[in-house]
């Protein structure tokens, strides 16, 4: 899983708003909140990045020791796809397909 | 047949209503808000307040049916157990077939202001608003949150906008709100005026008055609670999002905590 590509799912809107990201499932209109490390992770799914990269970069950015960042990158990136927010991916994601990247995405759950 | 023209928030809606005595209880229940310059006219409704509630044939409302609003190639249908209606924005016509009674066309105005505003990123609010010294103030919660508390709380030298329901409309860099005839416990329409918003004021019952700003993350996710959705539309939605994101850019939120009596509109010289 960990070298699974993330990207963006294409069913919600979302917005940055100091330091946090605001998300809104369009279908559901479920409301999901990210804090400043999740509002990292969230602009690094561009759908070419690994979880693992991801992970590297947060502990690099954050100051958080590379174990735990790897943990923590997973089970953000995990939950978020088991909410349809983000789509996980055994091949890089087309920026384009996200709206309906569910078809290439693999459910993490 | 008598023609009605209610303008909320400088929105017109002609309603060509098939039938005198329902026209005239429009006309009553609508009073401070009839008529409107050409340039306001968003459309025509073709009116039927039906003799029944319920006529059996596939045009009528169900009396059980819930609400449903959705769009088919720019055309809105939207029913409940006491009304059916069609709206073709591209068209300015509508068309509804209701039952007798104020309540289903209150709504029917109500959902159809809301996809008109979404389209130019206003949005009807679950607040109380009142005007003071020239600037909105804009109390939003759920039921029981305090709205018409608010409302019944203002001084002498302040204008309801609706203990309910806001009408919220960009104007350039900033924000209008409209007084509406939406009301709710305080069981009176709001006046028929406007002004910019000063400010957004989530509320919370406490022990003292106090202020606190809310962090624009936040505001934004609790507006979004406090917005009026009829429809699971995705690019109503994401319009509504938008929305939402641009008001909270330029309209300072805060949590008010008040205790109910007169003493809480000292924050609001």
């Amino acid at each position: 899983m960990s070298s699974s590509y993330v990207g963006r799912s294409g069913a919600v809107a979302a917005r940055a708003i100091d330091g946090q990201t605001v998300i809104l499932q369009l279908a559901t209109s479920a409301l999901f909140t990210l804090n400043r490390v999740g509002s990292r992770i969230w602009e690094l799914a561009d759908g070419r990045t690994t979880v693992d990269q991801i992970a590297r970069r947060i502990h690099e950015e954050f100051e958080v020791e590379a174990p735990v960042a790897a943990l923590d990158a997973l089970e953000f990136v995990e939950r978020l796809a088991a909410q349809g927010v983000l789509l996980l991916s055994d091949a890089p994601l087309n920026p384009d397909r996200h709206s309906g990247g569910e078809a290439n995405a693999t459910n993490p759950r | 047949m008598g023609d009605v023209v209610v303008n909320i928030g400088n929105l017109a809606l002609r309603f060509e209503i098939l039938d005198r005595a329902f026209a005239n209880m429009v006309r009553r229940r609508y009073a401070a808000f009839l008529d409107a310059p050409e340039a306001a006219l968003r459309g025509t409704f073709q009116v039927e307040p039906l003799p029944k509630r319920y006529t059996g044939d596939a045009t009528s409302p169900a009396p059980d049916e819930e609400l449903s609003v959705s769009c088919t190639d720019g055309s809105w249908s939207i029913s409940r157990g006491d009304f059916r209606a069609e709206w073709r924005p591209a068209e300015r016509r509508g068309s509804v077939r209701l039952a007798r009674g104020i309540h289903g066309f209150d709504s029917l105005l109500r959902i159809v202001h809301s996809l008109e505003l979404a389209q130019e990123g206003g949005f009807l609010l679950h607040s109380a608003g009142v005007i003071r010294n020239g600037r909105a103030f804009l109390f939003s919660g759920l039921s029981g949150s305090g709205k018409t508390t608010m409302t019944r709380l203002a001084p002498a030298n302040t204008v309801l906008l609706s203990d309910e329901i806001s009408y919220v409309r960009p104007a350039g860099d900033t924000y209008i709100a409209w007084g509406t005839p939406f009301s709710g416990e305080l069981g009176r329409p709001g006046e028929n005026v406007q002004a910019p918003i000063a400010g957004l004021y989530l509320l919370k019952h406490g022990a003292a008055n106090q202020l606190q700003p809310v962090p624009s993350g936040q505001a934004l996710g609790l507006l979004l609670r406090n917005i009026l959705f009829f429809a699971q539309d995705a690019d109503l939605v994401r319009a509504l999002f938008e929305a939402a994101w641009r008001f909270i850019s330029a309209v300072p939120a805060y949590h008010l905590v008040f205790r109910p009596d007169p003493s809480v509109w000292e924050l609001f010289p």
